[in-house]
């Protein structure tokens, strides 16, 4: 009885509720009735709510939860509740894709499995229970992937790619921890953080191979090729997963590791500072460049995620000059994620219902789009500007421009600052190249008004907006800063990381 | 041997693995490779359960669960890769995984699919 307690009021609680969805919908994995994988959808959305739903009460009834595997604080809450999101919305896509295809029950059914794993990913704090979910989330998304591409005979080549590069991130991170087994076993992430044998030998061995594993997890240059070519070659809803459950994935773990990432805070430490930023810069102009030229959608925005991800090297990297924030930099990672989401989450359905009008995935497709619907096109353009924006927000005025980053040497201060304006400009060229198309006249004229968006894409987009602008108008009146290190809740003041409350 | 040569063998080992990865562009290459990597871990944490903390039961499972689920995952892209090919298509197959690519296309322009 105690030991079921222990589940209702810990962090399982949640996933629990998310395995009696798939237990439910197991027994309909094989129905081609509609009706039925409409209901199976909607109770695995409605145990997503649910779950999320339980770890808010768990954490306002019983506080942060710390085991010996979990650590669930109010940061562990923002990644669950993002996670859940990602799950939600590619539910939403992969029911607006998939729905008459035979797998679609059994690709919720996978897709929930790689939700849940996950969600383990943001609780973990053991090292057994980090590698243990890292390997199965992988698996479970890569399972998903090759369940989604099924009959595609373009993508199998590059899938098996793919799986072979996404298993390598996993023998690096067994081998890191490894080699942190020497500094005295294995204690908990959130150990490492507080304790003084932070600067030994094997704890900074050990972070340099973690950095790599992440280096190559997400894809960055000069690794991209087969990221790109995969994402060209797949469905939208394929795409939709690499894009907002395996990337996300990633950046949980940059989070968790950031106790490790941390050690060379404050320490001056030159080649640390040129190998991170000269990767980073390597990333932002090497997305910047890359989809000047791309036609694709897809291409483009796994450009556009590829520079999100240069953003957030570069971030790192201000951290070994001691140009960084004074905020731990864990905290701009998660604003940065959920900027990501909430600007490219509707651009994806964009492409991916230009995708199937048009029969291929060009973004000249797109032409004349405001002339042809004029509040989509508008809201796109808004979104566009408004991801630019707030990542130059969140880089100069809550990165370099506060605090102790101003009394960083000034050379360091100004290549910084350089690299990051010079791949901004290039980034906004593209953006203005996408929004002039959208401005354009329609390459088929006569199908001006003729070709209508689903009902349900207006409330999609209408949603992203109201969030986007709604944070515009905080960020004015002062009332919300993008990046901070805590959040009000009811007049209550809950520290993101750290003990501040 | 003392601890701190069975580590630099580890490392050596370690070393090996990240060179054959980087070199090779063949599926079983890279494989193996990946497999002197795994058990370079395997011999960190053998080498510093019996010595620096010896009897320590949550390095074992450790060691144990990633074994088993890196292998798990081993298996399936293994399984999904050769599933896909036919036997004629086998052996061109296990060639292309190298981990760079420099094509233009990778890097400006669009790729034909």
């Amino acid at each position: 009885m105690e030991y079921l307690f222990e589940i209702i009021r810990g962090p399982y609680a949640g996933i629990t509720v998310i395995a009696a969805a798939v237990l439910v919908s197991l027994t309909a994995g094989f129905s081609g009735n509609i009706n039925v994988k409409l209901s199976m959808a909607a109770l695995n959305a409605a145990s997503y709510i649910g779950c999320f739903y339980l770890y808010v009460r768990n954490f306002i009834l019983y506080g942060p939860y710390s085991g010996f595997l979990t650590d669930l604080g109010i940061a562990g809450i923002i990644l669950s509740g993002t996670v859940v999101f990602c799950g939600l919305n590619i539910l939403f896509f992969l029911s607006l894709n998939r729905i008459s295809g035979k797998n679609f029950v059994r690709a919720v059914i996978l897709l929930s499995f790689s939700v849940v794993s996950v969600l383990l990913l943001v609780m973990a704090d053991n090292a057994v229970l980090v590698v243990t979910s890292v390997i199965i989330s992988v698996l479970s998304i890569f399972n998903l992937l090759a369940s989604l591409e099924t009959g595609n005979m373009h993508s199998r080549e590059y899938l098996g790619k793919f799986g072979v590069r996404s298993a390598l991130p996993a023998a690096l991170l067994l081998f890191g921890f490894s080699v942190l087994a020497g500094s005295g076993g294995i204690k908990n992430i959130s150990v490492y953080a507080s304790t003084g044998d932070r600067g030994s030998p094997p704890v900074i061995l050990s972070t340099c191979i973690f950095a790599c594993a992440l280096y190559l997890y997400f894809f960055l240059y000069p690794f991209q090729g087969i990221f790109l070519r995969f994402i060209r070659r797949t469905g939208f809803t394929s795409s939709a997963v690499l894009w907002f459950l395996y990337i996300p994935a990633g950046m949980v773990l940059v989070i968790k590791f950031s106790p490790f990432f941390d050690l060379f805070a404050g320490k001056v430490n030159l080649y640390g500072f040129l190998i991170i930023a000269i990767l980073g810069s390597l990333n932002l102009m090497g997305a910047g460049l890359g989809a000047i030229k791309a036609a694709s959608t897809r291409r483009i925005l796994s450009m556009f995620l590829l520079f999100q991800l240069g953003t957030v090297l570069l971030m790192r990297s201000s951290v070994f000059m001691d140009t960084g924030p004074a905020l731990p930099p864990a905290v701009y990672d998660v604003a940065l994620l959920v900027v990501t989401l909430a600007a490219f989450l509707p651009l994806s359905l964009l492409a991916s219902i230009m995708g199937r009008k048009n029969g291929d995935d060009s973004i000249f497709g797109a032409q004349g789009l405001i002339r042809r619907h004029p509040y989509p096109g508008i809201c796109f353009c808004f979104l566009l500007i408004w991801w630019l924006a707030a990542d130059v927000y969140i880089f100069m005025s809550k990165g370099l421009l506060q605090g102790k980053a101003l009394s960083a040497p000034y050379v360091y201060w100004i290549i910084l600052s350089a690299v990051f304006i010079t791949a901004v400009l290039l980034m906004a060229a593209n953006v203005i190249r996408i929004i002039t198309l959208f401005f354009r006249k329609p390459l088929k004229a006569d199908e001006v008004k003729r070709d209508g968006f689903p009902r349900v894409f207006y409330a999609y987009l209408t949603l992203f907006m109201l969030l986007a602008a709604f944070s515009l108008v905080l960020v004015a009146i002062g009332e919300l800063g993008m990046g901070e290190d805590h959040i009000y809740i009811w007049g209550k003041t809950f520290y993101i990381f750290g003990n501040g409350n | 041997m003392d601890l701190g040569t069975v580590f630099y063998l580890s490392m050596v080992l370690f070393f090996i693995s990240v060179l054959g990865i980087l070199i090779t562009s063949d599926l079983i290459s890279f494989f193996i490779s990946r497999q002197v990597m795994v058990a370079a871990a395997v011999i960190n944490f053998l080498n510093f359960s019996l010595r620096i903390i010896p009897g320590d039961n949550g390095l074992r499972i450790l060691m144990i669960l990633g074994l088993l689920t890196m292998y798990l995952l081993e298996f399936t892209v293994l399984f999904y890769i050769y599933s896909n090919t036919d036997s004629i298509q086998k052996m061109a197959a296990s060639a292309g995984y190298g981990i760079f690519s420099l094509k233009k296309s990778d890097w400006w322009g669009e790729d034909r699919v």
